[in-house]
């Protein structure tokens, strides 16, 4: 082949690569989108959740702790209903996208752990809060999101081919783990740490899902 | 054959799969449309460089064919007409990549084992 031609040959194997990436980066876009969406749900749950620990506590400092009871059924309702309102703006993002059947597994399988998780939580608070127990609450609530976020982390790892629940999720799981030592060693300080690493972590999480979902096109990078 | 025989016989032979998206104006539409999920016509026609007869006619059949939904609103008060990519859209996409990368990589795979 003369040297034209061999130019032309590669010029053509470049374009046919370019061609193979944009299949891949088309393949691999709903997932993007996915981890921008989780991203966004990370920040609505742990601003809801920061938002109703205000209210609830100005309101127990202006209607007395005696309507203890009325305070929280009140964040409650409200907390509930500002999540469904912003889970029904960003949850449609990805159903224009075709799913990926395995994501769906893994998400099924993340649902039923965190149903569990959050039984686990209600059963937990009234044995402990009724039995007068009140210091063992915080670090077994700590202990139960540390496994939900491993959770998250492992079953995210094993039913999709890129990383959608990359290192992040597992040094979160790591640093809310870690915090029952402080809690244990501090009780006073219990529900700072709770608010610190739980509330605080899910928002960095949050943001870090939402700011670097594109890497997952990294994976596309040099295959086909 | 070439590599640059090979490749063409391929996309054509894709083409005559799929006649209705696979031309290539409508596909760049719909590739356009699947990551922005909708987009204005002017901005389509910039973007993509199409005369806005051109666009029109593939938007319409495009959306025919249930892949957009085309929507007229207004915008600093005029009417812009926005594309929308439906779910049908996308999936359709979606798997007309998946189809042309298997075809592709057909082609590309072989070229080592021609030259040698």
């Amino acid at each position: 082949m003369n040297p034209e031609g061999v130019e032309t040959e590669d010029d053509m194997i470049e374009k046919a690569r370019q061609l193979l990436l944009l299949t891949d980066i088309v393949d691999k876009y709903p997932l993007v989108v996915a981890r921008r969406v989780a991203g966004l749900v990370y920040i609505i749950m742990a601003g809801g959740i920061s938002f109703v620990t205000l209210i609830f506590m100005s309101l127990q400092d202006i209607l007395g702790p005696g309507d203890f009871l009325i305070n929280l059924g009140f964040v409650i309702f409200s907390l509930v209903f500002s999540w469904i309102v912003a889970f029904r703006l960003v949850i449609p993002l990805t159903r224009s996208y075709p799913k990926e059947p395995t994501l769906d597994e893994g998400g099924r399988a993340t649902l039923v752990i965190w149903g569990i998780l959050v039984a686990a939580i209600v059963i937990v608070s009234l044995l402990t809060l009724s039995a007068g127990m009140d210091n063992l609450f915080p670090p077994v609530l700590e202990f139960i999101m540390g496994i939900g976020f491993l959770s998250n982390y492992i079953l995210g790892r094993r039913n999709t081919s890129v990383e959608f629940y990359t290192h992040e999720h597992l040094y979160f799981a790591i640093t809310v783990l870690l915090s029952i030592i402080p809690m244990l060693l501090f009780p006073a300080m219990a529900y700072v740490i709770i608010i610190i690493s739980c509330v605080g972590g899910i928002f960095v999480v949050g943001i870090y899902m939402l700011i670097t979902a594109e890497r997952l096109l990294l994976a596309s990078k040099g295959q086909g | 054959m070439s590599l640059d025989g090979d490749l063409l016989s391929a996309l054509v032979g894709l083409m005559e799969e799929d006649r209705e998206t696979m031309v290539p104006t409508r596909l760049s539409v719909l590739v356009y449309l699947y990551f922005t999920q909708h987009a204005t016509f002017p901005v389509l026609q910039k973007k993509l460089g199409l005369t806005s007869g051109n666009l029109s006619s593939h938007l319409r059949k495009l959306e025919e064919l249930g892949l957009i939904r085309i929507s007229k609103r207004f915008v600093d008060l005029r009417p812009t007409t926005f594309a929308v990519l439906t779910k049908e859209g996308a999936e359709r996409v979606r798997n007309q990549m998946i189809r042309m990368r298997e075809v592709v990589s057909k082609v590309v795979d072989k070229v080592p084992s021609s030259e040698e």
